[in-house]
């Protein structure tokens, strides 16, 4: 009796071990690791921020000085200008912006805003208009 | 002899930790370095001259009809008198118009869209 089963215990030893193996050849997990850098960009350029105003007339608030930012989702920037106020001609103007949001993967439009206090002079020989420019710059910051 | 070996690999650890340090932090200030990005725009100012005659208005509506009554205490100029329109489109300011005409009074103006084009009209009588 114990020469009989003797084998057996062996050939279920064996079939073990087999199952054994069979099992460590199976599926193994591994990582993907992704590193992602996150980036903004002006996608738009402001246009004019343009002022049309009368001498000694009324607070003027401009037009244009619209621009578009992309920047990658979630990411927080902040957006500035060189300066925030100048004159042209004579005049003084004050320039704003708005208050930033995350980035959104798409393109996010924004405008500067300007304004000219009433009752200035500006300098103009006359007898018609007179025209200025000046150059802002916007920088964003992530 | 064994402790100078000793001790030869302690400096070494040292140093070693020490770069270590000095690596972590240069690459956490690379880190912290933020980035930008600029572009330049124009600021573009038009400036008119003061209207040397001041007058004053004001409108009244009834209905569809529209009275705008202006007053001036100012002398009859001998030159034309000019008139400046502010033209928006949408809450969108389009741009000036700046005129002249012949003296006399408005006595009535519309605007009306033929197409894709607005008119606006004006009828002066004197």
């Amino acid at each position: 009796m114990k020469r009989i089963l003797l084998p057996l215990a062996a050939a279920l030893a064996l079939g073990a071990a087999a199952t054994a193996d069979a099992a460590t050849a199976g599926p193994q997990n591994f990582n993907v690791k992704v590193t992602l850098t996150p980036t903004c960009s002006i996608s738009q350029a402001p246009n004019d921020v343009v002022f049309t105003y009368t001498s000694f007339g009324g607070a003027a608030t401009a037009t244009g000085g619209d621009f578009k930012v992309k920047c990658t989702s979630g990411l927080t920037y902040t957006m500035g200008l060189d300066a925030t106020s100048g004159t042209v001609i004579g005049l003084n103007y004050t320039l704003t912006l708005p208050a930033p949001v995350a980035g959104t993967g798409a393109d996010q439009t924004y405008s500067i805003g300007g304004n000219m206090v009433a009752g200035q002079s500006g300098t103009c020989a006359g007898p018609g208009t007179c025209s200025g420019t000046d150059v802002r710059t916007l920088t964003i910051t992530y | 002899m064994t402790g100078l070996r000793v001790q030869i690999a302690g400096s070494r650890g040292g140093i070693v930790r020490r770069a270590t340090a000095i690596l972590a932090l240069l690459l956490s200030s690379v880190t912290a370095q933020a980035s930008s990005s600029s572009a330049s725009f124009g600021v573009s100012v038009t400036l008119f001259p003061p209207f040397k005659d001041i007058a004053a208005c004001a409108e009244s509506s009834a209905g569809t009809n529209v009275t705008v009554t202006c007053t001036t205490a100012a002398p009859p100029r001998s030159d034309p008198p000019r008139f400046m329109l502010e033209l928006y489109r949408e809450g969108n300011r389009l741009g000036t118009v700046d005129g002249e005409t012949a003296p006399g009074t408005v006595t009535s103006w519309k605007v009306y869209r033929v197409a894709d084009r607005d008119f606006l009209e004006i009828v002066v009588g004197w």
